[in-house]
């Protein structure tokens, strides 16, 4: 395995979206390097047991883009008692492969719970680990894991944590460091997080940086976000702010193994908030400077001080925090314990609960459009709002926005909604069997009872379908050539 | 959607049923037909390593019209 300081140096770039390509011309910006996380391009297993499937078409896109390529991962974080699921580290191994990537990365994070019964649960957000030895333990294992599957090395994210620091817990800084060094791996710095947590009310960024093994980070993570409830959230909505830049700049010089610096926007924000071509090409060349000074300052000591010696006793053990932290944050879980109810007087699990709230209806209305239209066009905004808060609270979360897609579509199907709603029976099948063919790559075929072609042009324009005669229509999906 | 925009051809079959042809893409609303390809990937993965506010459901609710057609927001492309 190469070591950390031997990776090749790529350069600045982006996490790299194909909205993106709708926006602006990537050959125009001043980037080295896109971050690909492969998750979003995967399809689901096509049994229980099977892996899930890349998918070939965006993966042969992404690997004639001029650019190095990174793979970050969004579907296994590495801080939970729930192991990386096995299904998801062969196609893992293979997106490294198709795009070359000299590392990888995952989250010290945890998304998926176990319940009494045995069975897994996916709590619908990156949720903190309990920082403590036992936490630290927990991320070692399952970085080990990791090491003995990949080609490549790998490196944990820092994560974003919205809760308040627990007594008896290591300061942020002290837990990422306490994890590279048992694991023997590299660090994601992601100063974005580490600033919100700072402005949050955690651990002050410079401090957290300066707790850590410095010769371990490889890569680097700016972003922008956005204040949410008295919150700042990490919500890759905007610029780098001015003061994080600074911040940055003042961390970069220490950095002697840095490789890479990645910055992290979700395209619907640029349209949303009007970043122009231009002024993203003015920030890269920002961080082209800041490139330029990675590890000018290193005489200093590069290993953090890592606090180790703090004793974590009384602490819950990870597994009872993970089901804790998951009860409180998750819809229809009012179990939990005492832990769970302590946690619920934190404020920070209230916006937790709201952003989980929305990354749901995100799925929602992204893969299912044309039935939130015709839901929030017959609803209202409160309407939907409540029928989405009653499938909550009975369907738990999935990964994949497809299986998200398929299990509301069933919901609205149990429900009297489906028959109380013109035309929502075909526009759910319709929509449904378009995923279908999109993911089989194979037609499909769906039986509607009014004209598709005006049904699907109003929603398509955002009003409510016409009356339509009645009729018989058999709709063949067709994949895309 | 135009006919011609979603290439759906309708065939009638006999007296009561009618065949239909759409492009899977249809249902993803694409703005620009022609950017299908790069539009869809990524939708029906994992959510993106992002953990703050998801827009994409306030996007949809500003798209639509209420029931007196007036158009609150348009996410035409700028």
């Amino acid at each position: 395995m190469t070591p950390l300081q031997d990776l090749p140096e790529l350069g600045v770039g982006l996490i790299y979206w194909p909205r993106f390509e709708g926006l602006l011309r990537l050959d125009e910006l001043p980037i080295d390097v896109i971050e690909v996380e492969p998750q979003p391009f995967w399809f689901p297993p096509s049994a229980p047991s099977e892996p899930f499937r890349v998918d070939r078409r965006a993966f042969d896109h992404l690997a004639q883009l001029p650019y190095r390529k990174l793979v970050h991962g969004v579907g296994f974080p590495i801080g939970g008692t729930v192991a990386p699921d096995p299904r998801q580290l062969e196609p893992f191994v293979e997106s490294i492969e198709l795009l070359g990537a000299p590392w990888a990365s995952e989250h010290l994070s945890f998304t998926r719970v176990r319940r009494e019964h045995g069975d897994e649960v996916d709590a619908g957000f990156l949720l903190p680990p309990l920082q403590s030895r036992e936490g630290v333990a927990v991320a070692e294992h399952n970085i080990g894991l990791l090491k003995e599957k990949l080609p490549v090395p790998v490196a944990f994210e820092t994560g974003v944590s919205y809760l308040r620091p627990r007594a008896g817990e290591l300061p942020d800084g002290a837990f990422f460091s306490a994890v590279a060094t048992a694991a023997d791996c590299g660090i994601l710095l992601d100063l974005h997080n580490l600033w919100a947590n700072e402005r949050n009310g955690r651990q002050p960024l410079l401090e957290a940086v300066g707790d850590l093994p410095l010769d371990r980070v490889v890569e680097l993570h700016l972003a922008g976000g956005d204040e949410f409830e008295g919150y700042w959230v990490d919500a890759h909505s905007g610029l780098v702010p001015p003061e994080l830049m600074e911040l940055a700049r003042a961390v970069v010089p220490r950095l002697p193994n840095l490789k890479a610096i990645i910055y992290e926007v979700m395209p619907e924000y640029l349209r949303e908030n009007r970043i122009s071509p231009a002024r993203l090409a003015e920030q890269f060349h920002e961080m082209r400077e800041l490139w330029d000074t990675r590890g000018t300052a290193t005489a200093t000591r590069a290993a953090g001080r890592g606090r180790p010696g703090a004793g974590t006793a009384g602490l819950p053990s990870p597994r009872e925090w993970e089901t804790a932290v998951a009860s409180a944050v998750m819809s229809g879980r009012p179990d939990g314990g005492e832990l769970a109810d302590s946690l619920r007087s934190d404020p920070g699990v209230a916006v937790l609960r709201r952003l989980v709230g929305a990354v749901r209806a995100g799925k929602v209305a992204d893969t299912l459009t044309l039935t939130t239209r015709l839901l929030l066009l017959t609803f209202g905004e409160s309407g939907f709002r409540e029928l989405l808060e009653e499938f909550w609270d009975s369907v738990p979360s999935e990964q994949m926005a497809s299986d998200e897609a398929v299990n509301f579509a069933a919901y609205l199907s149990g429900t009297s909604t489906i028959g109380d709603v013109e035309h929502l029976s075909d526009v759910v099948r319709f929509e449904v069997a378009a995923h279908e063919a999109l993911m089989a790559n194979e037609p499909r075929t769906v039986l509607l009872s009014g004209d598709p072609d005006r049904l699907l042009s109003a929603l398509r324009q955002g009003r409510l379908p016409p009356a339509l005669e009645p009729g018989r229509f058999e709709v063949t999906l067709t994949p895309p050539r | 959607m135009s006919t011609e925009e979603n290439a759906g051809k309708i065939l009638p079959v006999n007296s009561t049923t009618v065949r239909v042809s759409i492009p899977a893409e249809v249902a993803f609303d694409l703005e620009r037909f022609q950017s299908v390809q790069k539009d869809i990937l990524g939708r029906l993965g994992c959510m993106a390593c992002c953990s703050g506010w998801d827009i994409r459901f306030e996007l949809q609710r500003r798209f639509v019209v209420d029931a007196n057609l007036n158009v609150r927001d348009h996410l035409s492309p700028e």
